[in-house]
């Protein structure tokens, strides 16, 4: 194994409003270099709907603002999945229960919205993830109907990709060039589709060890970076081998602090825990650690970078975001 | 727990309980050292998950507990200043672990069911398991559980006397269980209250009304909290109180609602099941067919003679139901859903 990427530091803390996360669920960088973080918080009952909404902040933790809250009227959430930034200065975020597109104003002012449920070609089932492309293409991972559909921003069908037997419960996407990085999450695999929509490779879990993949970042470097929610971790794939397999290890994040210095008895039988214990039987069983040990990830479930070579992993079920660094920038 | 232990040995289930985090935290046992004993979780075990009331000393209580000294929990301080104030800061909640701490154990010598020796919690537990007194204790909450709300005594014992015999193995005490004569008598029949959960859950499986994961299960989830029962949440340590206290005059209300709510809507495919197989006896449809054949569509095949002649009665007021024209399939088809809500209504539909 290698170290290809090294841990930063850590952004958020759970907050139901104002500066924190809750079930972060995705998140894009805008051209201000700002974070966009999708809450998707739950359940669905009336007091916790303001929960569902947009934290915005930098990438250095400090908060900025927020926007959305759920329900199912225009401009609102009820399973908010995943959130991109479009050319046009727009923000994108599909929700899976509503089957519906909504673009936003960077300050949260809808401007429309699309999707009808279905299964024919321009409907959708469960979209859960979105990807803007630069040619203005929307990517949309049709989960439910096990495809990847094509749209213009203004919810024109342009194409149909994957389908029954190709697909099976697609997640997340990304784009290389002309390569479609797609999570194919029931599959245990990582599927590449040309500017077709063929697929012309299968990174399958034999190889790579996947188990139910979320999201996959495709570096220049020529390195991918997956959320492997099933396992909890995040694998950096050479192709299809891993060469570096990280489980979290996130610290205190200045807004955990300042709530630590705001409480100073739990803070200072925290510092007398042990927070890294040594586990045995029943807690080593998949998906306990994350639950016992409070730095690893838990349902890791997006990967985004920016231009500064910040890596960001959204750590869902921990209500924050571990931020690593690329430290080779060697080429494969 | 219960999933990976509960087929198992009673022992085993008991043991993992008294190291369960929760349960530690819960009934106080993190507090119990030498020198300082905290007796809750101690009696709480004899009175309510083994033995029950009576069965037992005040002395055994207060042995039990000393033999369970030291069993706490990793981070007792940071999780129990956690605990205190519900804290789920900074990043959510936080399991917790076992932990065995030997200098807060008290190690002296006890006597406990007339038994004297430095005992430690696994040796109560051997104590415990075998003892009549929880054979019996056990086996009247699995008759409860499966069989009726009123006990038989002989049956009980004789389930009991298996319970011995196969050393607290539960698999083979509920084998014993199904195949009896008691499991499957006619007597037993619709003989126990079902509980909310029970009650939701058949109703929703009759009209395949929740066939896929999707949002609005939390509101199915919520009716049960309506009708006094809080999935994962009880209201002590002793569980709910089942039987005919699941029902009063304000549970009774919600459970017909919510029970007549779900099996109104004909868009559900179990709906639409009963409604196809109603038709399949002719265009015309008398009103005795039609409470008969929901009857049987709902696999109902022990109603009472009374209850039926009612639901006919009910039936009868608009005369026979007619698929002949098309105009008059959405009226017949309202009329057996509005029968099915009927028959849900009934006192036997919420026994199970």
């Amino acid at each position: 194994m290698k170290s290809v990427l090294a841990y930063s530091h850590t952004i958020g803390f759970l907050s139901n409003e104002g500066r924190g996360f809750n079930n972060p669920i995705d998140m894009c960088i805008g051209p201000d270099g700002l974070l966009y973080v999708l809450n998707r918080a739950g359940p669905e009952v009336g007091i916790r709907l303001p929960y569902k909404r947009v934290s915005v902040c930098t990438s250095d933790g400090e908060y900025i603002r927020e926007f959305g809250t759920g329900g199912i009227r225009p401009g609102e959430f009820w399973w908010p999945s995943s959130i991109d930034y479009t050319a046009s200065g727009e923000i994108v975020i599909a929700d899976e229960a509503l089957d519906r597109l909504s673009f936003f104003t960077p300050d949260g002012q809808l401007t429309h919205h699309f999707g009808v449920s279905g299964r024919d070609a321009g409907q959708l089932n469960r979209p859960s993830y979105v990807k803007f492309a630069s040619d203005g293409t929307l990517y949309v991972s049709d989960s439910m109907n096990h495809r990847v559909q094509l749209f213009t921003t203004e919810g024109e069908y342009l194409a149909s990709w994957g389908g029954i037997g190709n697909l099976n419960f697609p997640w997340g996407l990304d784009l290389l060039g002309s390569d479609l990085f797609v999570c194919d999450w029931r599959d245990d695999s990582i599927k590449v589709l040309d500017g077709a929509g063929d697929i012309t490779a299968t990174f399958d879990s034999e190889h790579t060890g996947l188990y139910r993949p979320s999201h996959i970042l495709a570096t220049n470097s020529g390195y991918s970076i997956v959320s492997d929610w099933g396992n909890n971790r995040v694998v950096v794939l050479a192709g299809s081998d891993p060469v570096q397999l990280l489980y979290g290890q996130a610290e205190d994040s200045k807004w955990a602090e300042d709530y630590l210095q705001a409480n100073p008895q739990e803070a200072e039988a925290r510092l007398s825990a042990n927070l890294l214990p040594d586990l045995t039987g029943r807690q080593t069983a998949r998906g306990e650690p994350s639950a016992n040990v409070e730095s690893y990830f838990w349902g890791p479930t997006a990967i985004e970078s920016n231009d500064l070579g910040d890596i960001f992993i959204v750590d869902s079920c921990r209500h924050r975001l571990q931020v690593y660094r690329e430290i080779s920038s060697s080429n494969v | 727990m219960f999933r990976q232990f509960g087929l198992g040995n009673l022992r085993a289930i008991l043991l993992e309980l008294s190291k369960d985090p929760a349960m530690i935290f819960w009934l106080d046992n993190k507090d119990n050292k030498i020198g300082a004993p905290n007796e809750n979780y101690g009696r709480e075990l004899l009175e309510l998950f083994s033995m029950g009331i009576g069965q037992y000393t005040e002395e055994d209580v207060q042995n039990c507990a000393r033999s369970f000294t030291g069993w706490s929990i990793r981070n007792a301080e940071y999780m129990s200043r956690r605990a205190e104030r519900d804290s789920i800061w900074p990043y959510g909640r936080l399991d917790w672990q076992f932990e065995y701490i030997p200098q807060n154990h008290d190690d002296g010598v006890k006597t406990f069911l007339g038994q004297t020796g430095r005992f430690n919690g696994e040796d109560i537990l051997d104590m415990i398991c075998s003892s009549p007194a929880t054979a019996r204790f056990i086996c009247e909450k699995l008759y409860r559980y499966f069989v009726s709300d009123a006990i038989d005594e002989r049956s009980v014992d004789e389930l009991a006397r298996v319970f011995l015999k196969c050393h607290g193995d539960i698999r083979q005490v509920l084998r014993e269980l199904f195949n009896s004569d008691y499991f499957k008598s006619i007597h037993n029949i619709r003989s126990k209250v079902m509980s909310p959960i029970e009650l939701v859950v058949q109703t929703c499986r009759l009209a395949e009304s929740h066939q896929f994961p999707d949002w609005t299960i939390v509101l199915t989830a919520m009716d049960v909290n309506f009708m006094g029962q809080e999935i994962l949440n009880p209201p002590t340590v002793e569980g709910w109180h089942t039987g005919s206290e699941w029902i009063e005059t304000g549970s009774l209300v919600e459970r017909l609602n919510a029970s007549t709510k779900e099996i109104s809507n004909s868009s559900h495919p179990g709906i639409r099941s009963i409604i196809d197989f109603v038709r399949s006896y002719g265009p015309t449809i008398e009103p005795e067919t039609l409470v008969h054949s929901c009857l049987e569509a709902m696999a109902v095949y022990d109603m009472p003679s009374k209850t039926i002649e009612t639901l006919v009665e009910y039936a009868s007021k608009w005369g026979n139901l007619s698929f002949a024209r098309p105009d008059s399939i959405p009226c017949s088809e309202q009329r057996v859903t509005e029968l099915l809500q009927m028959i849900v209504s009934t006192r036997e539909y919420q026994m199970a």
